[in-house]
């Protein structure tokens, strides 16, 4: 490797002895797979072997094993027959005359020497062994006898000219590996010879038939595994050529093949007989080898490297990924000029180093450099020879060891060039363990992990040969196969410079970007050279200055003239320009431009009198609505800058921003009060009486203000990694300019309508808020909570003809999974930002929304919302970029020492311009650690450091590849784990935390914590579910672990650290099938969350985070649970409650038995301004939870009460007759609803009860405008049938349970089953379920004995049209006890079948537009969804 | 993946070699700045070469005493 390996390799230093492999690099074979048979090695003795000529020992011969370096070659080449990359290649150019004659035998010679060469390699039982080869007589042309299609190019070459190309030589034809009984395989000799001096060009001929060559596969089994061609290219000037399979030659060997045929040529030139063969026998070399896996050296090596890499560092690589090496590598020759080569000489021994070495600290500064990595390391091909015997042995012993460099932009060059003289000399000791045997030690082989980056192979000594007098050079024309990258250096002392050769895998890299690497390279080398060695790196650059030009300026050209406005004023301008135009949209409700400045000019001068003004902040803590736009539009108004609180936050949080940003007022509503610390600021409440008689007496105009760009417009809180949350403040001329641009981008015009769906406290609200209003478009405000619901959404965004509309990606993928969102065609753009956008994401997008534009922007919270966007294009490939700058801003894509990356090359993003915050709200330190000097930009001027890596491409668009620490993006939301450990590690109980994302299950990230205990804590280990209720009062919801871990200890890794890879992943195993619902809330939750995880069961014990929960999952949960029960829920209350059983708890709607089996069962009840109710009626056995899957159809503003049986909950007398049991009813459900118009269903008996109460509704002057009834037929067609037997009762209580009967008659084991089953009714108190069997019993004497009246109306009727047993059943029953018309819905399902949720969700289908029309004055009609059967 | 970058707190025993400075411009604004870097123009450095944290403190430290000035 070095110079001291030179003398080491020529036999003067075997203490240290080491070297560098020639030629051959790469080859480790660790990628391909391992050697299959290295422990079949037998631990013979020397072997047979004899040289040429000498007499084979008797006895059987199964030839030799292999090396472990031999093995891993063949077994590579085994798994891929037909391969060349296993070709090693060389090129001697010879500058004088030659005789062919001569040479030929010269190479016979030489061959019969190295045993190496006369081998195959052939699968035995005991593992692959090299087994005798006899070599044919030496012919300069193509050898006689049966042409093999394994042969080299020998056979297939047309002999121009036989008298010239035909050279007879002797034949050597014994193998040193054969043994007398056993003869060798004989072989022709391979050696093809050509004059190609006709050629036009006879080097490019030359080039053609050697690359012809070196593209076929050696057959290891048949040999021989080496060739050799002469070609003739001037009439002084020959190309010897030679291809050897790596199996059985490595580079040394290859030195040591061209030293001895030029010295065996010169001999026999000058008419002498060659000195004896210098080789050693490769008997001893496999011996050698067998000999160190069992000695103690091998040991100690392991112990070495096992050690040096117990923390399995990932090694980065220029092309940021790996791949299995291809049959072919790309190569790109270079040089580097004599002077700067005579300049790295003089640096190496100026540092008391070799050239070699300063050749890998160079390189390794680049890979540093151009993988934004600390630490590197690079492969070392390593001659594996230790002792003078080996070192004059041809064979494939090569290794290739790891060295580990930490570069740092601080440290000299010196510094670094001293670890790399260190660094090798303790590799060099180890040298002989084996880079395969490594990688599995580590346990990388499994992962497919690699253990090095590229390889750099220098080769420091020349050949020096010369041919009977004649001069020569040697080229390397294949070093072997090509994992990744391997930069081969020669020096071949001709006076022309390094050679550097940069040989890539094609699968990794395409050749410009290997011919940049190599430029780019060289450039810093020369630059290294000329440098200051003890200067720190950091002032040496990877950019060519063309490329410097393009990343800094031509990528930044973006300067845009832009008028001083605020954020406010060009609102004003546009308010005054339309006053009439519709300014905003919410709940139906519209106000106009001069409507919403109006409001918000007074509120402004009542908030001037509070004390805002320009520098001031006011705090905003309400909920979407109106008063939010107008209140956030006033404070811009007063001067102010306005500080959102979200009041989904929790007290916690929104006391700390409070504390921390210290505003001069806090506009809120009476809700969030109460959450609100006191801080004796004024609280102004928007709704207060007092307030608003205030507000009538300011004048309405804009108010005066002393304004300037400068000026703070708002400030924003994000995640802090040191535990507290940090504001962001924001200048006018930054949201401005982010405005002006986006105006000028995408045009928003006054027939627009943008939604405003984001939360107040997420930045990308900032222009949603606003952009409108500067532009006359109108804004369409979403529900609170609103922006978690896809199907909310795409209502709104379909009735209010939204254009304009922002997704977070993961929000994106929810809407797209909606089927309603393909009717969104009205949609003119959407953006998306806040998190990386998929390309599935996108791809999804446009076959949903097809011509709709989808824009990706990003930015952070720190630079004015977004600073760079791209416009997604149908059919693009690769990852979607985060595209080029906006308006006056400048991108940075820089390296560990601060300098710009070339394209492609990956760093931390910076960003400059006019839209940086102003910094952190009191938090200097921080601030000046963030936003720092910008070395590129105006002198003084600041860039923000992001955290992101990126890469610039070469067209100038940047794509985001992850983040430089631990901050993650979870659904769009900026979170520093170091914020929830440091709240964690606060926890009483815990004693140290740590927090990652995991995505255990692909799609699924899930924020992870992970907790160790106390010593001496009393109550013992932390209880997760506590913990975690600790946290909800203190982080907002989506900072709040879903999976919480308590550990006994932390894994550490050998150096100490935290080791993050060894945290286990959470075991969802034990969640399964715990307790059965009590109440029909219980038993709708547990469906509910079974639904939303898409389980198909949950127990009303598991924890909905424990079985894959997540807060996505959790808002669409939260959104189901409102719509099924009608209660409020925020997704904060899943923390605290995260079980169906503790959520009922908390729900307290119809919380216990009593309630849940009282006459008057409110499934979702009345509350200001819901709809009018329905009312459903229970079936034969008494109890009405089976409607409760009504609910999430039928929008949360339709309240539902059912009417259940008497006798229930408490013994009590049950009705007589039918009528009794109407009017019992009625009177329930004129307690809810006094009056009329009513709307009733009822299924199966319930349909008869129903009917029966319509009919006393309607005779007590009452209107009914809705009766339906579920496949409810009337009393004529029971009267004569017999009233069941409790066996019948039981198959009632089965249907209930939404079961066939299935023939039980025992009541035990009916209610074993349903327990089984997880129904509810399995928990009713014993009286219960006796007291069903009766009324099952009862109702079916009671229709037996009803007799119908007249219904004026019209009846919907929902069949269940499966094949029945009750063939006679015929809904036509009715016709006689209606006066309108019967409105038919066939449903394919059995009766029982009715209530289950996707019949019930059709039902609801159905009647939802019916009960969402308000009462008309006639009653509701039959619309054409129904087909209508005459009733008469 | 979480590679110290320039401007982060070196951790061992570098934790307390002099690696950064404090610079501040016209403007008021204050920056740390690795010491290997050239201090770029339009700034001054106003502390260091120093360790991390001592810088950390330096900015506190005048931001306080700018505050305080401002207030007066």
């Amino acid at each position: 490797m070095t110079v001291h390996d030179l003398a080491a390799a020529r036999g003067t230093d075997t203490s240290a002895a080491g070297g560098t492999d020639t030629s051959a690099a790469g080859g480790d074979g660790a990628a391909a797979g391992e050697p299959a048979g290295a422990a079949a090695v037998a631990p013979a003795g020397p072997p047979a072997l004899a040289a040429a000529g000498e007499p084979a020992r008797p006895g059987p011969d199964r030839g030799l094993p292999l090396t472990a370096a031999q093995s891993g070659m063949w077994f590579a080449q085994a798994l891929d027959p037909d391969s060349p990359a296993q070709n090693t290649a060389e090129l001697v150019e010879i500058h004088g005359p030659v005789d062919p004659e001569l040479f030929v035998r010269a190479l016979h010679r030489v061959a019969g020497e190295a045993d190496a060469l006369r081998v195959r390699l052939v699968e035995t039982p005991d593992g692959p062994r090299q087994l005798p080869l006899a070599l044919g007589p030496a012919r300069a042309a193509p050898a006689p006898g049966p042409a093999r299609d394994t042969g080299p190019t020998t056979t297939t070459e047309p002999a121009r000219n036989p008298a010239r190309d035909t050279v007879p030589s002797g034949a050597v034809s014994s193998s040193a590996v054969s043994s007398g009984d056993a003869p060798a395989a004989t072989v022709p000799f391979p050696f093809h010879l050509a004059d190609l001096r006709d050629r036009t060009d006879p080097d490019a001929a030359a080039r053609a038939r050697t690359g012809d060559d070196l593209s076929r596969p050696f057959d290891l089994a048949a040999g021989p595994l080496f060739a050799h061609a002469l070609f003739r290219v001037g009439d002084e000037r020959w190309l010897w050529y030679q291809r050897v399979h790596h199996a059985v030659m490595d580079g040394y060997g290859y030195s040591l093949l061209a030293r001895r045929t030029a010295e065996v040529y010169t001999a026999l030139a000058a008419g002498e007989e060659p000195g004896p063969s210098p080789f050693g026998r490769l008997g001893d070399l496999v011996a050698e080898d067998t000999a160190y896996r069992a000695s103690e050296t091998y040991e100690k090596d392991r112990a070495h490297w096992t050690e040096q890499f117990a923390d399995r560092p990932e090694v980065p690589n220029l092309a940021g990924r790996t791949a299995l090496p291809s049959r072919t590598f790309l190569r790109r020759t270079a040089r580097l000029a004599p002077e700067a080569t005579e300049r790295v000489r003089e640096l190496a021994s100026s540092l008391r180093a070799t050239w070699p070495d300063v050749l890998i600290a160079a390189q390794a500064l680049y890979v540093s450099r151009a993988t934004n990595s600390r630490e590197v390391v690079l492969g070392l091909p390593m001659m594996g020879r230790m002792g003078s015997a080996a070192l004059r042995i041809p064979g494939m012993v090569m290794n290739v060891l790891p060295l580990r460099l930490t570069v740092a932009p601080g440290d000299t060059f010196a510094q670094l060039t001293r670890q790399v003289v260190l660094g090798i000399r303790a590799a060099r000791r180890h040298q002989r363990f084996r880079y395969e045997d490594i990688r599995r030690e580590l346990g990388l082989l499994g992962e497919g992990r690699s253990l090095v980056g590229p390889l750099v192979n220098v080769m420091p000594f020349d050949y020096g040969l010369t041919f009977a007098g004649a001069r020569s050079d040697a080229h390397n024309l294949s070093a072997g196969p090509v994992d990744d990258l391997t930069v081969n250096i020669y020096d071949r002392a001709d006076g022309s410079g390094l050679r550097i050769d940069y040989d890539g895998n094609p699968a990794l890299y395409e050749e410009p970007e290997l011919a940049a690497h190599q430029r780019r390279f060289l450039r810093l080398l020369t630059a290294v050279a000329e440098g200051d060695p003890h200067a720190p790196t950091g002032s040496l650059a990877l950019p060519t200055p063309v490329e410097r030009d393009l990343v800094l300026t031509e990528f930044n050209d973006t300067a845009q003239p832009v008028p001083p406005t605020t954020l406010i004023g060009p609102i004003e301008a546009q308010a005054a320009r339309t006053p009439d135009a519709p300014a905003l949209v919410f709940r139906g409700r519209t106000l106009s431009y001069a409507g919403l400045n109006a409001r918000a000019n007074r509120l402004a001068r009542e908030l001037t009198a509070r004390g805002v003004r320009p520098g001031t902040l006011a705090a905003v803590a309400l909920p979407r609505s109106v008063d939010l736009i107008v209140t956030l539009l006033a404070v811009l108004k007063a001067g102010g800058a306005y500080l959102p609180l979200d009041p989904d936050y929790p007290a916690g949080r929104l006391a700390y921003m409070l504390e921390d940003a210290a505003p001069v007022c806090v506009v809120t509503d009476a809700a969030t009060r109460a959450a609100l610390p006191a801080t004796g600021r004024p609280v102004l409440e928007p709704g207060d009486p007092e307030l608003a008689a205030r507000l009538a007496a300011h004048p309405a105009t804009d108010p005066g203000r002393a304004l300037t760009p400068q000026h703070p417009a708002y400030v924003i809180y994000t995640s802090g990694s040191t535990g507290r949350p940090k504001g962001v403040v924001v200048p006018h001329s930054a949201i401005d300019n982010r405005l002006r641009w986006m105006q000028a981008e995408y045009r928003l015009a006054p027939g627009d309508r943008v939604l405003q769906k984001t939360p107040s406290g997420f930045d990308v609200s900032v222009w949603e808020f606003f952009w409108a209003f500067r532009q006359g478009a109108t804004l369409v405000v979403a529900e609170p909570g609103g922006h978690k619901d896809p199907a909310h959404l795409a209502r709104l965004i379909r009735e209010q003809a939204v254009t304009t509309v922002h997704f977070v990606p993961s929000m994106l993928q929810v809407f797209l999974a909606e089927p309603a969102a393909a009717d969104c065609d009205g949609l003119r753009r959407v953006f998306c930002s806040g998190e990386a956008l998929p390309r599935e994401t996108a791809e999804e997008f446009h076959r949903v929304l097809p011509g709709v534009p989808l824009h990706n922007l990003y930015g952070p919270t720190e630079a004015a919302v977004d600073v760079t966007h791209h416009p997604c294009v149908p059919g693009e490939r690769g990852p979607v970029p985060i595209g080029k700058p906006v308006w006056n801003t400048r991108l940075y894509v820089l390296d560990a020492a601060l300098q710009p990356c070339p394209p492609g090359i990956p760093g931390e993003l910076y960003l400059a311009g006019v839209q940086l915050a102003d910094g952190y709200l009191g938090r200097p330190a921080l601030t000046a650690g963030r936003f720092v000097a910008d070395p590129f930009g105006p002198p003084g001027s600041r860039m923000y450091r992001t955290g992101d890596l990126a890469r610039r491409r070469d067209d100038g668009a940047v794509e985001y590849l992850g983040r430089t620490d631990h901050q993650v993006k979870l659904r769009g939301q900026r979170i520093e784990p170091g914020e929830i450990e440091a709240a964690l590690a606060a926890c009483e109980g815990v004693a140290a935390a740590c927090v990652l994302v995991r995505e255990d299950q692909p799609g699924n990230q899930r924020l992870t914590g992970y907790v160790t205990p106390a010593a001496g804590t009393p109550g013992g280990t932390p209880d997760p579910d506590a913990l975690r209720a600790e946290l909800a009062g203190q982080l907002p919801d989506h900072m709040v672990p879903q999976d919480l871990l308590v550990l006994a200890d932390f894994p550490l890794s050998p150096n100490g650290k935290l080791d993050r890879g060894a945290l286990p992943a959470p075991d969802r195993s034990s969640a399964g099938r715990g307790r059965a619902p009590r109440t029909p809330q219980e038993e709708t939750l547990a469906r509910l969350f079974a639904e939303v995880l898409g389980v198909p069961y949950v127990g009303v014990d598991d924890g909905f985070f424990d079985l894959g929960g997540n807060s996505l999952l959790a808002a669409r949960l939260v959104a189901r649970v409102r719509d099924a029960l009608g209660a409020e829920l925020a997704v904060g209350a899943l923390f605290r409650a995260p079980s169906p059983a503790a959520l009922a708890d908390r729900l307290h709607v119809a919380g216990d038995n009593r309630e849940a089996l009282g006459v008057l069962l409110p499934l979702r009840p009345v509350r200001p301004g819901s709809r009018t109710p329905l009312f459903v009626f229970h079936p034969a056995g008494g109890i009405s939870w089976c409607y409760s899957g009504l609910l999430a159809h039928l929008g949360a503003d339709q309240p539902v009460y059912g009417l259940q049986a008497r006798n229930l909950a408490v013994p009590e007398d049950m009705p007589g007759t039918m009528e009794e049991m109407a009017d019992d009813y009625l009177a329930q459900l004129r307690k809810v609803q006094p009056h009329g118009p009513y709307r009733l269903l009822g299924w199966s008996v319930g349909g008869v009860v129903a009917h029966t109460v319509a009919v006393r509704l309607q005779e007590a002057g009452e209107r009914v405008d809705l009766l339906a009834l579920l496949d409810a037929y009337p009393s004529d067609q029971w009267r004569d049938l017999p009233i069941p037997a409790e066996a019948d009762a039981l198959g009632a209580l089965l249907r209930m349970a939404g079961f066939e009967p299935r023939g039980d008659t025992d009541r035990e084991q009916v209610l074993n089953f349903l327990h089984e089953e997880g129904s509810a009714l399995a928990n009713l108190p014993e009286h219960t379920l006796n007291s069903v069997v009766d009324i099952v019993v009862n109702n079916a004497r009671l229709m037996r004995t009803h007799r119908h009246r007249v219904f004026d109306g019209d009846l919907v009727f929902f069949t269940a049209a499966a094949p029945r047993a009750e063939s006679w059943l015929d809904r036509r029953g009715w016709a006689p006890y209606v006066t309108g018309r019967l409105l038919n819905r066939d449903l394919d399902c059995l009766h029982p079948q009715l209530t289950q949720p996707e019949r019930i969700a059709e039902v609801a289908g159905v009647l939802a537009p019916r009960l969402a029309a308000e009462p008309a004055a006639e009653p509701v009609g039959g619309p054409a969804d129904i087909p209508e059967e005459n009733a008469r | 993946m979480t590679n110290p970058g320039p401007f982060d707190a070196p951790d061992g025993p570098r934790a307390v070699e002099p690696t950064h400075r404090v610079l501040r411009n016209a403007a008021g604004q204050w920056s740390l700045w690795p010491a290997f870097a050239p201090v770029p123009a339009g700034w001054d450095t106003v502390h260091g070469p120093a360790p991390h944290a001592s810088c950390e403190e330096h900015v506190e430290r005048a931001a306080r005493a700018a505050a305080e000035d401002a207030a007066r």
